[in-house]
């Protein structure tokens, strides 16, 4: 039953766990996701430095193929990949989102000048990519998107803003989804392009966030002209794009992610744990808890080695990516709320010479709120859980 | 990396699902539910097909197979509420008569199990943490024990031949082989909520045991009982997550034909959502289910997952067949659905060997102490094939 991994795995695993020994220090761990303003010019310098690391080792095209400069590896790879980067708590690197979330569209909708000319940088980490997808009104129903583009002569002119777009502020480049028959059906007017951000027209806000970093943004489009050639995959035909983005990649970009978690229940153990040994009503009934937020995250671990076995014998991924998404976001709340607990009251400090280990359980315990709202509300979750893996019919 | 039943395992689960589905259909499980009697025909097919001695060794009789395939089984018994005495007997009689029995003795009971004639009850059995004192002690009388004492719920406790009995003894924990037969012993029928356990409250007044059928040595009754009981926990999950399965194949298939308001209530988002949840819940149930299984056939590890997926089955199956009541409305809540047979298997096996409360505090208590993090400090090597 196992799980039992073959040979070539266990040595890859090993190749990988010392090359992240070796590769993951102090210059690169900074130990957020996403900075706060004081912290942010330091964050962006080592996720750069994480990048240059990556592609150096030969890591950071693991799970593109070998024709665009990857390696070609099998799901099964890239997941023990994801799961010793998630156990040393490697940072992900700004070419991420790139790598895996623009990258593989390109590489299935783009033309062979497009391929030669945005894989290679984007793979090197020089030209960092963004997703421009949602809208103000356009957030769960992305087909309702009302950001046009409108074809004048050789270009493309683009009107409308973008929102919540991870990381556009230090991008280069965005995929960016408009309508482009504003006549047809939603989801058949919809283009994709790539934009270069330092056209004329754009705006980019950051917006500060519940836990004051900002890690995505608001932008504006003015009149930005577009090269005509710079649409992906046939004109009307961006929602195939979009879903490309939105397959299975993102299962595997969560591969591992309970190591994370339960190393920092662990740490909050270790650290102020220790008021918890008296067999106070307090210790029993929170000891319970962390019992059950690290059960969270056992459960996340079997759910993901069951499917990616499924995977790796061939099966095509489907909702179970939502499913992992959910388990693994309830799992990060249950592991960042308990650790406060852990903690006790001085948690609640935030910055000054009170915050615990400067502020970062309270920052996890920020970012647990958006577990369940990025990538996909978690009623968005189960809404593809309720009809693509049970059969229900649609509302 | 493979993780999950292997395609011989499928294979079994599918005999099993097709076994049940023909012999045990709702009527004659119903037919049990006043007072009817111990289905021996079931039991004995069962044995024929080498599942009662699935995790005896071949030497007696039995089909040497190991734990991971049983509970493909025992998933199955589960989703058809089989009343069976599967964990008591072809699980902890299986391990605890193989691993403790004096030689002369595992041979005859082992062979006998194996062959659908020895129906082994248990229990119940303290576990370290549970307040009350145990119930049965013994004490040595020349070359026997004397057993003494009363266990208010024993399933299968007035169709067993030998029930496994944790004694106190001047030596610490024992466990004892008590013969049904002997002089003392008595079992009286209990209506225990889930009817398809057939329990039985047991007395044991000064019942004479032969020093042969102490399973271990005296005083080393946890010994013995620590790996049976984690394969114990295992089998409980496979059972449940085969409930839980069936409860929800029920709940979508309801939510898609009941119509209101002129539309199918499985298209409701209130509705849906709650089947989602009840998926998602099984989802997990099923992946610690089958890491226990392979986890508890090893022995040496600080790891809990076996008390977490114990753990997770108890909750999610509760909720699960819950739910599945309130999907169904007024129908769910009768006699003569099916759902009640559910939610009542899932009140008793959540009892047995570990609720959740205890088990979670265990667990914890262990990682405040360091422990339970060793699988993360160490890549996960090649486990044998369980």
């Amino acid at each position: 039953m196992g799980p039992e991994q073959t040979e070539d795995e266990l040595r890859f695993r090993a190749e990988v766990r010392a090359w992240l020994a070796r590769s993951v220090d102090d210059t690169v761990r900074v130990g957020r996701n996403e900075p706060e303003p004081s912290r942010e010019v330091a964050w962006v310098a080592a996720e750069r430095e994480w990048d240059r690391r990556l592609h150096a080792g030969g890591y950071a095209g693991l799970a593109w193929p070998k024709e665009y400069g990857g390696r070609g590896a099998s799901v099964t790879f890239q997941v023990i990949f994801a799961e010793e980067s998630a156990r040393t708590e490697a940072p992900a690197g700004l070419s991420f989102l790139g790598r895996h979330l623009v990258g593989p569209p390109i590489m299935r909708h783009g033309t062979d000048e497009q391929k030669r000319r945005y894989l290679p940088p984007m793979l090197r980490g020089e030209e960092i990519w963004c997703q421009g997808f949602s809208e103000p009104n356009a957030g769960s129903d992305l087909a309702a998107l009302q950001t046009t583009a409108t074809l004048d002569g050789d270009h493309w002119v683009v009107q409308g803003q973008k929102i919540w777009t991870s990381w556009a502020h230090y991008s280069d480049w965005m995929l960016l989804l408009a309508r482009t028959d504003p006549d047809a059906p939603k989801h058949k007017g919809i283009t994709a392009f790539l934009l270069d951000l330092r056209t004329p027209g754009i705006q980019i806000r950051p917006i500060r966030q519940l836990s004051g970093a900002s890690g995505f943004n608001q932008e504006f489009f003015d009149a930005v002209r577009l090269p005509r050639e710079n649409v992906l995959g046939p004109v009307n035909g961006g929602w195939d794009v979009a879903v490309t983005t939105l397959g299975h990649e993102r299962a595997i970009l969560n591969a591992g992610r309970h190591h994370a978690n339960i190393a920092h229940v662990r740490r909050a153990l270790e650290r102020y744990g220790s008021d918890l040994r008296d067999g106070s009503p307090r210790a029993t009934l929170l000891l319970e808890r962390v019992g059950r937020a690290y059960a969270a995250s056992r459960t996340l671990e079997y759910l993901q080695h069951r499917y990616v076995s499924g995977w790796s014998s061939g099966l095509p991924p489907g909702p179970e990516g939502s499913l992992l998404r959910l388990t693994w976001s309830l799992a990060y709340q249950d592991a960042a709320e308990v650790a406060l607990e852990i903690i006790g009251p001085e948690a609640q400090v935030a910055s000054g010479a009170g915050a615990v280990d400067e502020g970062d359980w309270l920052y996890a315990f920020y970012e647990a709120r958006s577990r369940t709202i990025a990538a996909g509300t978690a009623e968005i979750q189960k809404n593809v859980i309720a009809e693509r893996m049970l059969g229900l019919p649609r509302s | 990396m493979h993780f999950g039943p292997n395609d011989e395992q499928r294979d079994l689960q599918r005999s099993a699902r097709a076994f049940f589905s023909r012999e045990l259909p709702s009527e004659r499980l119903r037919r049990g539910l006043d007072g009817g009697v111990f289905e021996r025909d079931l039991w004995t097919s069962a044995a024929r097909l080498g599942w009662i001695g699935a995790l005896v060794p071949e030497r007696h009789g039995g089909s040497g197979l190991v734990l991971g395939d049983l509970t493909m089984v025992l998933e199955e018994a589960g989703r058809a509420i089989a009343p069976l005495p599967l964990l008591e007997t072809a699980v902890v009689g299986a391990l605890a008569i193989g691993s403790a029995a004096v030689p002369a003795r595992a041979d005859g009971w082992l062979s006998a199990l194996a062959g659908g004639t020895l129906i082994v009850a248990m229990g119940p059995f303290h576990l370290p943490n549970d307040r009350p004192a145990m119930p049965v002690s013994a004490r040595r009388d020349g070359e026997s024990w004397l057993v003494d004492g009363s266990t208010p719920i024993v399933p299968f406790g007035a169709d067993a031949d030998l029930v496994l009995t944790f004694a106190q003894t001047a030596d610490g924990p024992t466990l004892f082989a008590v013969p049904a037969e002997s002089a003392g012993f008595g079992a009286a029928p209990v209506d225990l909520a889930d009817r398809t356990a057939r329990a039985a409250s047991v007395e044991y007044h000064d019942v004479r045991v032969p020093r042969d059928h102490v399973l271990g040595a005296p005083g080393a009754g946890w010994t013995v009982l620590e790996p049976v009981i984690r394969a114990a926990r295992a089998a409980l999950c496979a059972d449940m997550v085969g409930g839980a399965q069936r409860a929800i194949e029920l709940s979508v298939e309801y939510a898609k034909q009941r119509v209101q308001f002129d539309r199918p209530i499985g298209s409701f988002q209130a509705v849906k959502h709650k089947l989602a949840d009840m998926q998602l819940a099984l989802e997990g149930m099923r992946g610690l289910a089958y890491a226990a299984a392979s986890a508890a056939g090893s022995h040496g590890s600080d790891d809990p997952i076996v008390e977490v997926a114990k753990a997770v089955c108890n909750d999610g199956y509760r909720m699960i067949a819950s739910e599945a009541i309130q999907v169904h409305g007024g129908i769910g809540f009768t006699w003569d659905h099916d759902l009640h047979f559910y939610y009542k298997r899932a009140l008793r096996l959540r009892a047995t060997l570990g609720a959740s409360s205890e088990l979670y505090h265990s667990i914890g208590t262990s990682l405040l102490a360091g422990r339970g993090f060793v699988s993360y400090d160490e890549p996960r090597t090649a486990a044998p094939a369980t």
